[in-house]
């Protein structure tokens, strides 16, 4: 296949390039109604063997992120800026073409639904084979040895018979397990999982993850773990990064994402799940209204209307993700959670808010 | 310009600290700072240019054909002109005359007459018995619908143009095959039924399978009620809309068979006869041909662009984003 | 066919709904084979209660829903419902328990017709109940009505008959002859279309009328388009028939005016019907469930989020009043915040309307938080019933067990455990599920007799009562 393909400049790499690097990524759709910022701006890095969590809602932009990075997503009428460099080299923008050395061989995507990720009409063991023989100039019969030994290896009982079935035949769990076994077999090393589990139940959820984790740690291989579920990521990221809007709001190492919150709205989402620890009809804590419009997004802060915490500074200008003291947490926010600004500010909205709901004799 | 920035306290009493959600006032809010593009701009592509262009083009052959009896300035198709004799084009015959001295024009004209009835007829009774049994048959599945599709699959296993021969040898005057104007409406809608039935069957199934007739079920409403309130408002727009595709269809059905000879006879002007009479003079005066080619493929393209249009124009109000 | 025992079901003097040993199969297309959704659970709900019916996909739990809604009948096994006995009841006595009875479904936007305005879709309900008496339409009324109907059908038989006519000579009945009384091949054409437009027109007029009576957005629009539908009507009528087309303006338009003015369905004794009184009640659910009535109910579905969507489905379950509500995954296709706010907004509406509830979910943490009492479900039967605080405390059943270890924590503190102790391999098929305990073949703790004795829930203490031959917990004796 002698096209122009993007080629890894690795000579030139040295060992403390970060795997991946993104910059002030953004990735808007021109649609009839306006254009649609669905990533506005998303900056991190991620180091090889690590695990980072984009945890955010509908409309969040983290799926767009994870396609716009590896190059998913059509040409007409999608503008991208902003960089993202694998192992040094620039991906971003480039064309189809160009990314078709990269898929597959170094970064991979596992999809939300197995159901509609793998090829009906094509067995499983072909849809695995075709990828090593493309890639890897396999002949058939060592593709079909090693796709056997990938499922053996995602925990497929029976491959050797699995091989010949069709992606029908089995069931969803083991469809994901399929589809991952296909995103490893040429040894990526940057996976990204988009929503892995959702559509999975819970005791499959849980095998999944293993798998996801277990092949991490022998392949070395970096991991993006995208979801809405904060609680697949608790466990599993060394890093989170909470999406709201298309940005970054909050980026930390995990366990001080959850145990010293800084954003209101991070805060706000764990408020609203319900947990299992809590006694049953808990009154949940929601955050009030709905995402903002991704075309025109609001002046200031695009979650000053929602957030408790807003002062007028919010509605004007936008708060930078920037880490804060003490390094390693990036939040943007002008009056964060756990600081005197942002308890102040809390305050201060709530006397508001209870001086009108004693005024006008309840809240409407 | 941007409206005025709400208080914080707007905000905080829009969403309260665990009371309802009043989300009217937190949307007032919100909807205040986004004001961005509303559903109604996100949603259509508009209809264009093209598609009143198209419209306007029916309409004017529509309005032509049916006051045809009452236009001064058409002819009366079957009377020859001395002026007329082969005539090209000028300003008395506008689209010139045929070689027994008949104005182009006014045979176009009447032709289309007869080109738009049995196409609106053929498609509308089709689609009154067809689009019944497919819409029922869609609802109420089982054995009933085994049944029609069955019914309707020996149907359209027929080559059409035989059962169309073979129908209209049928109902002619014995011996001839000269059809009239019912007679091939008739076999068109004969025709038309299967493919009508099938269509409006798919379109019931996706509608019957949503979790809103299972709700309207719930609440304790008739089948009856079901299919006319929560069904039908759903497949008509769909259904319209490939009524003008269908009509186009059934008009070059028509004309096809007219050129064979099989359609309302000569010396009446339908646009096959025109151009089949026309077929052996295209060197010498082609005009007796090509207009009333030209016109057909007009007409025909139009009625597909309009029903194309309205087709799309009715799926995007669907979809949720 | 043996199902899981009754144990925990309560003194049926207290329940309002009962269900006893429901079976549902399914037939496998031609081959014979059954899918065996639903073998043998029984449940009860008492008044005010929300009962938690969680379990993973294939566990037949929507489908227990559906079956206690009759949705359809299920195969075997009784319903009882404030003491009537469903599954023995068909046809008109079947639809008059669904006013007391309703459902909340999955997905938001499919469980609301995209065509129609929120407001009539909140106010089908009383719609479809709205059955006024004749004492109540007024004698004036029903003539009036009777007489503009009468007027439609004279037009559409005219119409009608000339174009069968004009077909008729067209086709060359009459020897070629050209005329048939009044009818000739010219006006056949506009016989037809005369007939039908009037036929069409009498019920257009009529319609807008009525839409008059609803001063709304879409009214308004009926109403230019029907004006302008009569201007046209008008000047055809007036070309072809001079001035005597004045005549029909009486039947055309004044007629069904009136009828259509002085109708006023009042629904019988229970629901309101659409009147004036309908229509406040549709704006009072419609803010109750947190939506702005002036702004909603013009609206149609695509228009709302889902969060909003599953508020206006809620309205419509609400607007009958009725005694209990099943909820099958109301909030699974939600996000996580919008979630939060429909838990809320169901607690709320429950306390408002004095509701019962069935909540089924597959996520347990969800289920837990609405929840009076839980009910977990596997393969077709009920594992465990109990408490919700209990269940968490100490699960009795070992998968009951196995799905809390595998619910993901949002608390980093707690590690994921290893895979051994998860649940391992997949669910069986519903078609041949495992003899005796259908759990048994993912148990860590299977024996031999789990393979051929099917497990009879039993109590163990507090309210909780599980199927299992060796519970994790004690069994008093």
């Amino acid at each position: 296949m002698a096209r122009k393909q993007v080629t890894l400049t690795r000579s030139d790499v040295d060992a403390g390039t970060p795997l991946l690097q993104v910059e002030d990524l953004r990735t808007h759709f021109l649609t009839e109604g306006g254009t649609v910022r669905a990533v506005d701006g998303v900056s991190f890095t991620l180091e090889r063997g690590k695990t980072l969590g984009v945890v955010g809602e509908s409309g969040s932009g983290k799926t767009i992120l994870s396609r716009s990075i590896m190059g998913l997503l059509p040409t007409r009428n999608v503008v991208r800026t902003g960089s993202a460099k694998y192992e040094g080299t620039e991906v971003a923008g480039q064309s189809h073409a160009a990314m078709r050395g990269l898929w597959g061989t170094e970064m991979a995507m596992v999809f939300q639904d197995p159901m509609t990720s793998l090829n009906p009409v094509m067995k499983v063991g072909n849809q695995i084979t075709e990828s090593l023989r493309h890639h890897l100039d396999m002949d058939k019969g060592e593709a079909r040895e090693t796709a056997i030994a990938l499922l053996r290896s995602v925990g497929i009982p029976e491959p050797a018979q699995r091989v010949k079935e069709y992606p029908h035949q089995l069931s969803g769990g083991m469809r994901q397990r399929v589809m991952i076994a296909i995103a490893l077999a040429c040894g990526p090393r940057l996976l990204f999982a988009d929503e892995p589990t959702t559509a999975l139940d819970v005791t499959v959820q849980a095998q999944i993850l293993d798998l996801l984790s277990a092949q991490q740690t022998e392949r070395h291989m970096a991991m993006v773990l995208i979801t809405h579920d904060l609680g697949v990521v608790a466990g599993r990221a060394d890093d989170i990064a909470v999406m709201y809007a298309g940005k970054i709001i909050e980026k930390a190492p995990t366990g001080v994402l959850f145990s010293s919150t800084r954003h209101p709205y991070t805060e706000a989402l764990l408020k609203s799940i319900p947990k299992l620890e809590h006694t049953s009809h808990t009154r949940l804590d929601v955050i009030p209204g709905r995402p903002p419009d991704l075309v025109s997004p609001p002046e200031g802060c695009n979650f000053s209307p929602r957030c408790p915490y807003a002062q007028p500074k919010c509605f004007v200008e936008e708060p930078v993700l920037e880490v804060g003291p003490g390094g390693g947490h990036e939040f943007a926010c002008h009056y964060p959670v756990g600081t005197p600004e942002g308890a102040e500010a809390l305050a201060r909205n709530e006397a508001a808010a209870a001086a009108d709901a004693g005024v006008s004799g309840g809240v409407a | 310009m941007p409206a005025p920035l709400p208080d914080a306290h707007d905000t905080l009493k829009a969403g309260g600290s665990g009371g309802v959600i009043t989300e009217s006032a937190a949307e007032v809010s919100i909807d205040a700072l986004t004001a961005g593009a509303t559903d109604a701009e996100r949603d259509v592509k508009k209809l264009g240019f093209g598609f009143w262009l198209a419209v306007a083009w029916l309409g004017l052959l529509i309005s032509l054909a049916v006051l045809a009896p009452v236009l001064p300035f058409v002819d009366d198709p079957n009377v020859s002109q001395a002026d007329a004799l082969e005539a090209p084009p000028s300003s008395e015959h506008w689209m010139g005359g045929d070689d027994i001295g008949r104005d182009v024009f006014a045979r176009v004209i009447w032709g289309a007459r007869v080109s738009l009835f049995i196409g609106v007829a053929a498609v509308a009774f089709g689609f009154v018995i067809g689009g019944t049994l497919g819409l029922t048959a869609g609802y109420f599945s089982g054995r009933y619908e085994r049944i029609v599709i069955g019914a309707m699959d020996i149907m359209l296993a027929f080559p059409a143009l035989v059962l169309a021969l073979a129908l209209v040898t049928f109902l002619s005057e014995p011996g001839t095959q000269n059809a009239t104007l019912g007679t091939v409406t008739l076999v068109l809608t004969i025709l038309a039924v299967p493919a009508l039935a099938r269509i409006t069957r798919a379109a019931t199934l996706t509608f019957a399978q949503r979790e809103f007739v299972t709700a309207s079920r719930a609440l304790g409403a008739r089948n009856s009620r079901i299919i006319s309130r929560e069904i039908l408002p759903n497949v008509m727009p769909p259904m319209a809309a490939f009524a003008l595709i269908a009509i186009a269809i059934v008009i070059v059905a028509e004309g096809a068979l007219s050129f064979l000879g099989l359609s309302v006879a000569s010396p009446t002007a339908t646009w096959g006869n025109l151009i089949e009479q026309g077929r052996n003079s295209l060197d010498d005066t082609p005009w007796i041909s090509l207009f009333p080619c030209a016109v057909m493929f007009l007409t025909l393209l139009s009625f597909n662009y309009v029903g194309d249009q309205l087709r799309r124009y009715f799926d995007v109000k669907e979809i949720n984003v | 066919m043996a199902g899981t025992g009754t144990a925990h079901l309560r003194d049926p003097s207290t329940t309002i709904l009962r269900a006893e040993d429901l079976v549902v199969e399914f037939p496998v297309g031609h081959t014979g084979l059954k899918v065996h959704a639903v073998s043998g659970i029984s449940l009860d709900v008492m008044e005010g209660e929300t009962l938690g019916l969680v379990g993973e996909s294939g566990c037949g739990k929507s489908t227990t829903g559906r079956a206690l809604m009759q949705f359809p009948s299920p195969t075997g096994g009784t319903v009882t419902f404030e003491g009537e006995e469903l599954t023995a009841l068909e046809g008109e006595d079947l639809r008059n328990i669904r006013t007391r009875m309703q459902m909340i479904f999955q997905d938001p936007i499919s469980s609301l017709n995209p065509r129609r305005k929120v407001g009539d879709i909140v106010g089908e309900p009383l719609a479809i109940w709205a059955t006024p008496t004749q004492e109540e339409r007024g004698v004036l009324t029903t003539v009036a009505a009777g007489l503009s109907m009468l007027i439609a059908g004279i037009f559409a038989i005219v119409g009608l008959v000339w174009g069968v006519m004009g077909i008729a000579l067209l086709t060359g009945a009459f020897e070629d002859e050209l005329t048939f009384g009044p009818v000739t091949l010219e006006n056949a054409f506009l016989g037809l279309f005369v007939g039908l437009v009037g036929a069409g027109g009498v019920v257009v007029f009529r319609s807008v009328a009525l839409g008059l009576l609803r001063r709304d957005a879409g009214a308004r629009a009926q109403t230019v388009s029907a004006v302008a539908a009569a201007a046209l009507f008008g000047l055809v009528a007036w070309t072809v028939l001079g001035a005597s087309a004045l005549l029909f303006l009486i039947p055309l338009v004044v007629l069904p005016v009136m009828a259509a003015l002085l109708y006023n369905p009042r629904g019988n004794e229970d629901f309101p019907g659409i009147g004036p009184e309908g229509e406040r009640l549709i704006d009072e659910v419609l803010s109750s469930v947190g939506l702005d009535p002036a702004v909603a109910r013009a609206k149609r579905p695509h228009e709302f989020s889902g969060g909003q969507c599953q508020r206006i489905s809620i309205a419509r379950a609400l607007v009958l009043d009725p005694k209990l509500i099943i909820c099958d995954e109301p909030v699974s296709a939600l996000d996580v915040s919008v979630q939060a706010q429909i838990l809320n907004l169901l607690e709320d509406m429950k306390e408002r309307y004095g509701l019962t509830l069935v909540f089924i979910a597959h996520d347990l943490a969800v289920v837990k938080n609405v929840s009076d009492r839980v009910a977990v479900m596997y393969l077709g039967k009920l594992c465990e019933v109990a408490p919700p605080d209990l269940l968490y405390e100490r699960a009795a059943h070992p998968y009951t067990d196995a799905l809390l270890k595998s619910i993901p924590v949002p608390d980093p503190e707690v590690r994921p455990e290893g895979v051994a102790e998860k649940l391992q391999g997949d669910l069986p098929s519903p078609v041949a599920p495992p003899s005796g305990c259908h759990f048994r073949t993912r148990c860590p703790k299977a024996q031999e007799r789990c393979a051929e004795e099917e497990p009879k829930i039993r109590a163990v203490g507090d309210g909780q009562f599980v199927a299992c031959h060796f519970p994790m917990v004690d069994v008093p004796d």
